[in-house]
Parts: C-alpha cells; sequence; structure tokens
C-alpha cells in the first residue's frame, strides 16, 4: 500500500477510535474539570510563590537604590487598519516603509500615509519574505534552498544565493540581518547557519550546530540561533563565526529578537526570557499567562519589547523593570488572528489573518 | 509564525463580492464545540500519542475558544483557529505528559485489544504511523496530520499553522518522503502537495 493510502486510512480509523472513547462531554463539565485543576495548580504555585518571594523582598530591599524609575505610562492604542485583502503571512519594517507578504507578492506601506505604494511579485514563485536590510528584501525559497536579494525600488532580482546543500530541499530557513551580514538558519538534517556576505551577495562561512535551528536574531556583537524544542540557544560571535556559547533557555522556544542589550526568546509555554549576551545567561523570565499562551512573535524598538501570543494578544514588556506593562487585543472586533509582528517607523505593524495591516501607536 | 487561510462554511458565510469582505453569521459555541470535538481529539492523538493527553489538548483548545468565543466566532474559520492552538500546544502537552501518556497508551492498547481484535489491529497501525509522523521535525507533523486527518488542501493547513501556502507543500514533500523511507510505503509524490 502506497504511503497516501496508508495515510488516509489511518487518519479515518483515527476519527473512528476518537469516537470511540465516547460521545463528546458536556462542555460545563469539562470547565468545572480543568478549574479544579487550575486551582489545585494555583495553591501549589502560591505556595512556592510566598517561599521565594520572601527571599526576593530582602534582596529587593538592599537593591533599592538601583531601581528603574522610568516606565512607560501606556500601552498605546491602534491607530489604523489598513485594508490590503488576500493572505498576509509576514511583516517586514525598515526606514524605507513596511513590507507586508501578500500571497506570492510583497506590498509596501508607507508609515506616513497607511497607503499601498508598491506591489512587487515574488521571483522565484514559492518565496517567502525573511528579512529587510542593507537597502534590499531578502527572499527564502525554502523548496530550492535559496536566497533570493531584490532591490526594493524595482522590484528586480539583484541577486539569488544558494545554501550549502540547499538542493536538498531544507525544511525551514529563517533570516535575520545584523553585524554587517545576513543570517540563514536551515534545517537540513542538523545543520546551522550560513553567512552571507551582503558586498559580495555570497556564503561567507557556515557555522554547523548540534541541533535543528528554528529562528534567529543578530545584533551588531552576536548572533542568537534557536532550537525548538533541544531547550539550547546557541550564540555565534560574527567576529569568529564560532559558536561562543550553548545557552539552556525553555524547551519549545520560537521567536527572539534584539533589543536593549538582550535577546529576548518567546517560548511555548508563554514565557520571555531575557539573556544576557554577555554572561550567556537567562537573565529574567517575564510571565505573559493566559490561555494559548505560546509566545509566538517578539519584536523591539530598542526601547520596548513587543510579544504577540497565539491568544492574539499584544504585550507591551519594559525591558529595565522586566515586566509586562500593558496588554490587550489588537486585531479589532471584526475578528482576525494575529499572523506576524514587526517593530517600524514610530509604530508596531501587525497582519492579521483577514487581510488587514494593523497599526498600533505605542504613544497613542 | 507566517500566514493565514483556511476551511469557510459556506452555510455560515456571506460573502459581499464589493469588497471581497466576508461576513459569518456567528454559530453557537455548543455546536461549534460538539461538531469539532473528536477531529481535534484525533488531532491531538496524532501529535501526542496519548488519547488521554489528546482529549485534555482538545478540550484545553475549546476552553480558550470559548473563553474569546465572541471575536473567533467572527472568523472565516473558527476551526483552523482551535486547532492551531492544538497543534501548537500538542508540543509542550507531549514533552509535559510523555510518560504518563506512555502508560495510559498501553492500558487503552490493552482495552482495545479485549474489545475488538480487527479494532486494535487498525489502532496497531494508526499508532505505529502517528508514531512515525512525530518523528520528524515539529512543522513537518503538523503538517502531514492535518493532511491525513482533515484531508485539506495546503493553502487550509497553511492557515492553520501560520505559514505560507509554498512552505506546506515543502514540508508535506520532505515529510512524505522521510515518512515512506521509515514505513517502507511508496511514497507516491507525483506534486509537491
Amino acid at each position: 500500500m502506497n504511503l497516501d493510502s496508508r495515510g488516509r486510512q489511518v487518519g479515518q480509523v483515527t476519527r473512528q477510535l476518537a469516537e470511540a472513547r465516547g460521545p463528546v462531554p458536556p462542555f460545563a463539565l469539562v470547565r468545572r474539570r480543568h478549574r479544579r485543576r487550575a486551582w489545585r495548580q494555583a495553591a501549589l504555585v502560591a505556595a512556592a510563590v510566598i517561599t521565594v518571594a520572601a527571599v526576593v523582598t530582602v534582596q529587593l530591599r538592599q537593591q533599592a537604590s538601583e531601581e528603574v524609575t522610568s516606565r512607560p505610562r501606556s500601552f498605546g492604542r491602534v491607530a489604523a487598519s489598513i485594508r490590503i485583502g488576500g493572505q498576509l503571512s509576514v511583516v517586514r519594517a525598515d526606514a524605507a516603509g513596511v513590507w507586508v507578504q501578500r500571497d506570492r507578492e510583497v506590498v509596501r506601506v508607507d508609515p506616513r500615509t497607511n497607503q499601498v505604494t508598491a506591489r512587487l511579485p515574488m521571483n522565484p514563485s514559492g518565496s517567502d519574505l525573511g528579512a529587510v536590510g542593507d537597502g534590499s528584501l531578502w527572499l527564502t525559497h525554502i523548496a530550492q534552498g535559496t536566497v533570493t536579494r531584490v532591490d526594493p525600488a524595482t522590484g528586480r532580482t539583484v541577486a539569488t544565493i544558494g545554501v550549502p546543500g540547499g538542493d536538498n530541499a531544507p525544511v525551514s530557513m529563517s533570516m535575520a540581518v545584523g553585524a554587517g551580514a545576513v543570517w540563514v538558519d536551515y534545517d537540513l538534517g542538523g545543520t546551522g547557519v550560513v553567512r552571507i556576505d551582503p558586498a559580495t551577495n555570497t556564503v561567507a562561512t557556515a557555522v554547523k550546530l548540534a541541533n535543528t535551528p528554528a529562528g534567529l536574531a543578530a545584533s551588531d556583537r552576536a548572533v542568537m540561533v534557536l532550537t525548538s524544542e533541544s531547550g539550547v540557544a546557541y550564540q555565534i560571535d560574527p567576529a569568529t563565526n564560532r559558536v561562543a556559547a550553548s545557552i539552556p533557555v525553555c524547551r519549545g522556544s520560537n521567536a527572539v529578537a534584539y533589543a536593549a542589550g538582550a535577546f529576548w526568546i518567546g517560548c511555548d509555554e508563554g514565557q520571555l526570557l531575557r539573556i544576557d549576551p554577555v554572561t550567556h545567561r537567562v537573565a529574567a523570565t517575564v510571565g505573559l499567562g493566559g490561555q494559548a499562551g505560546s509566545a509566538g512573535w517578539v519584536a523591539v524598538d530598542g526601547s520596548v519589547v513587543w510579544v504577540a501570543n497565539l491568544g492574539d494578544t499584544l504585550f507591551r514588556v519594559d525591558p529595565q523593570s522586566n515586566t509586562v506593562v500593558g496588554s490587550g487585543s489588537v486585531t479589532g472586533p471584526a475578528g482576525s488572528y494575529i499572523t506576524d509582528l514587526a517593530v517600524g517607523p514610530g509604530a508596531v505593524w501587525l497582519t492579521t489573518s483577514q487581510g488587514t495591516l494593523v497599526r498600533f501607536d505605542p504613544d497613542g | 509564525m507566517i500566514c493565514s487561510g483556511g476551511r469557510q462554511r459556506r452555510d455560515a458565510v456571506m460573502s459581499d463580492p464589493s469588497d471581497q469582505l466576508v461576513y459569518r453569521l456567528p454559530e453557537p459555541f455548543e455546536r461549534f464545540y460538539e461538531r469539532e470535538y473528536h477531529s481535534l481529539v484525533g488531532l491531538g492523538y496524532a501529535l501526542t500519542g496519548s488519547w488521554p493527553a489528546a482529549e485534555d489538548l482538545a478540550q484545553e483548545a475549546f476552553l480558550a475558544a470559548h473563553q474569546a468565543w465572541q471575536r473567533i466566532s467572527r472568523y472565516e474559520q473558527p476551526g483552523a483557529w482551535v486547532r492551531r492552538v492544538a497543534a501548537n500546544r500538542a508540543v509542550s502537552l507531549r514533552r509535559r505528559q510523555l510518560a504518563e501518556a506512555r502508560s495510559l497508551l498501553r492500558l487503552a492498547g490493552r482495552r482495545l485489544l479485549g474489545a475488538d481484535a480487527d479494532q486494535s489491529q487498525q489502532a496497531e497501525e494508526a499508532a505505529d504511523f502517528w508514531r512515525a509522523v512525530r518523528g520528524l521535525p515539529r512543522r513537518q507533523a503538523q503538517a502531514i496530520a492535518l493532511f491525513y486527518l482533515e484531508g485539506w488542501p495546503t493553502a487550509e493547513i497553511a492557515g492553520v499553522l501560520g505559514c505560507s501556502d509554498a512552505t506546506v507543500r515543502a514540508h508535506l514533500h520532505k515529510g512524505r518522503r522521510t515518512l515512506a523511507r521509515r514505513l517502507g510505503a511508496e511514497p507516491e509524490l507525483g506534486g509537491r502537495s
């Protein structure tokens, strides 16, 4: 039997087995059961928190003179909902504008007018918008294992760069621009990260990793690479192109960004980790809480960290106090869920599942 | 973490051709819950390998949906939303409850053996198949589970997983190739999906 026939049969059997487990339990019963469990867990957590709090309180009193005084005063507000239509899957922003992947094209939105000012078809077909930087758009093509550099003014391809072994079709490709290079992680059976030199449009070097990469961010002095399920993040030194540290983080890390001298990692369990790139340690853990709390997107504007989770809530995190200073749903009353997040000229930008680009004003 | 799309219930949707906006009549949560529950349990089983864990997973996803039902009910595909929550939570749940799930799976297998030998054999085959699927990278496993359980096209799977259509096709292509090798099956890879 071929795989598809077997897969379809297994799918059918699995559905039958699920139905054979019994009738759908009354939802009221489900709520009661989970509420009781939550209370039990809360009681355990409370006991632990009281113990820890006693210790921390003593330490905080000792550090009172160093307490932060400047915190953001407001969460912000939705300043505009820009209807673009189609499937919006990626948003990136730079000084030149806001760039949105809409189906098979990249749309430029002018942040001064909130109007669409350009539509560039993505070549080759099947590409994804990976990053903007060095005056270019950078596309990934997961099936071909290539990176395409595009001139944003004309939409023309400047260069197509193959990653080593990319013709075997990597499973995933993520991209970041920083430290004078374009960094691409790709999963090709435990491979790693390539450094692309934007001056020559060639692969300068490849960094091997012990675990499958799953996203990365770059600062001027470091590149942080996530591995989704191994519980380790790798810090690469761009001066040597070598792994400088393997940092224990959460299992299920899924987003990373750099701001305020730290890398910020979003976790499946709904926490945001602050990683100190000097000590290579978790310097703080910010709880985001809530149902469906997986921290799916992290973006920064230097003084504020923004996180969106799978519950479609946007969080504003103050990197000085490492606390959430505001949160809320920003996808609008018409109903839609977040598909990506970026911070750009003067605003936070979110793409949503129903073809709308949301502009969120942090000072509103 | 990218993308959108998904299944649309024609009987509950009115399209406005003038501006492409789609207005969905809100559906009572209880009806949505009744209709989708077993499908979500099936997806949870495929991704965790444990029926109790799958039921937990489905119930948590529905609790999340219920809390935000006023908003989610207006979505074009509330079913896609709840699957997205379940698929993502499956990863952490699987890790957290692996030991428990293994023992419960063994118990469930024994109960099935006593109940019906044919069904038990099918259950074992399904368990073997999903075990191989869970051995794939996370996104591949999620795409494969939705592909075979729901029979959805790649655009709709993209809507659940939050990735582009092209990426889903690549995940499916690579995942099925690996699965065919591991299961000793013919891959039947005429296209990329």
